[in-house]
């Protein structure tokens, strides 16, 4: 029982590697989205031809 | 000739963006440009606007990742075998889970429009679905109620831009009595085919608010001049145009040709605003210029041989 307690330590490592994992590659990603997120014209023109059959300039 | 019927239209309302005409159902994902509050398919009040709903989807997300963060903590502080690492594995995951809050916050904007983009592009049938319901709602209403079926269309119409649903419109504008006073849209009826209705709408919206007349009107006239000539009173839907056209000097430099065409069927007002116009730019425009004297002179001549008055002139406040 003390071998297997002993063992739970580990267990509380790696769930703080994972969240430091997830934490920091999602700030990441959220830091960086502004620079990839589209222009509300872009979606309007999108959405406009992708219901009026038109093919998006290239 | 069909007797035009008397109607009132509500007044058209102009988003920055077409997108936000669009409403979807919180309860059956129906798209909808048509009502405001009531999902047409399921009856619910549930509908609300693409943005509120790329909102809803974003913080949805967002806070399932805070709750993975902070399960991911407690998880931690559960296996942890002393009171000090219990403590470490608090601190460390408030503080993670705080930074991926702070930056959840800082590019909420950004997420939100990435929604927007990957909700239209994940719903792309079921909107165009939606618009189609739409249509057949508004021509369920074409005999019955034809100016309630003309502003569904019209709503449609900002997001569908074809020709068949341009035709319908202009269609049934041509049985209204059109009043100044109406919020009269041109711009997004301009088709790439020849419609006589839509011919017939330009020379109507010409002679009432000629400020609608802008450079798609004058080109679609252009492209479409013989079929419009050939029609019943096509001459002056042309002239109408042409007068309208002669309120800007832009369009004066880009269409002499088709302004002098019709000068000799410009009413007083408009063929004396294009003779102050050519006086400003001596030189230029020699042809329109001798066109425009020839008429003016010609008009004046028959005044005088009938006695009359020149009529005052009241359009002075244009540009």
């Amino acid at each position: 029982m003390q071998s297997l307690t002993s063992y739970f330590i580990y267990l509380t490592y790696g769930m703080l590697g994972i969240l430091f994992l997830f934490a920091a590659i999602k700030s990441l990603l959220y830091i960086r989205s502004p620079k990839q997120a589209p222009s509300r014209a872009d979606i309007d023109t999108k959405l406009l031809n992708t219901l009026n059959d038109r093919r998006e300039p290239e | 000739m069909k007797t035009k019927t008397a109607v009132t239209f509500k007044p058209y309302e102009r988003t920055e963006y077409a997108y936000e005409k669009l409403r979807v159902c919180r309860k059956c994902g129906h798209y909808t440009v048509l009502s405001h509050d009531v999902c047409p398919v399921c009856g619910k009040h549930a509908l609300i606007d693409v943005a509120t709903a790329a909102r809803r989807e974003a913080r949805k997300k967002m806070q399932s990742e805070l709750l993975f963060a902070v399960l991911l903590t407690l998880l931690a502080m559960f296996f942890a075998d002393t009171v000090l690492w219990m403590g470490i594995s608090a601190a460390v995951g408030a503080a993670l889970t705080a930074m991926l809050w702070f930056a959840q916050r800082r590019s909420l904007e950004a997420q939100l429009r990435i929604r927007t983009d990957r909700m239209f592009a994940r719903d792309r049938d079921r909107i165009r679905h939606g618009l189609i319901q739409d249509i057949r709602a508004a021509e369920a209403r074409l005999q019955s109620e034809p100016a309630r079926a003309y502003e569904m269309l019209r709503e449609v119409g900002t997001l569908l831009r074809n020709d068949p649903i341009r035709g319908l419109q202009a269609e049934l504008l041509q049985t209204f009595v059109l009043r100044r006073d109406m919020d009269l849209l041109l711009e997004p009826l301009i088709m790439d085919g020849f419609s006589p209705h839509l011919a017939g709408y330009i020379g109507e919206v010409a002679k009432l608010n000629r400020e609608l007349i802008k450079e798609s009107a004058i080109r679609y006239c252009l492209r479409y001049e013989p079929q419009i000539r050939n029609m019943n009173r096509g001459e002056d839907i042309l002239a109408a145009v042409a007068g309208a056209a002669v309120r800007m000097k832009r369009y004066i430099e880009l269409y002499p040709e088709f302004i002098r065409r019709y000068v000799h069927k410009l009413p007083e007002e408009r063929l004396e605003r294009l003779r102050d116009l050519l006086s400003q730019h001596a030189g230029s425009f020699p042809q329109l210029k001798l066109e425009a004297d020839e008429v003016y002179r010609m008009r004046h001549r028959e005044r005088h041989s009938h006695g009359r008055m020149l009529p005052p002139r009241d359009d002075r406040g244009e540009s």
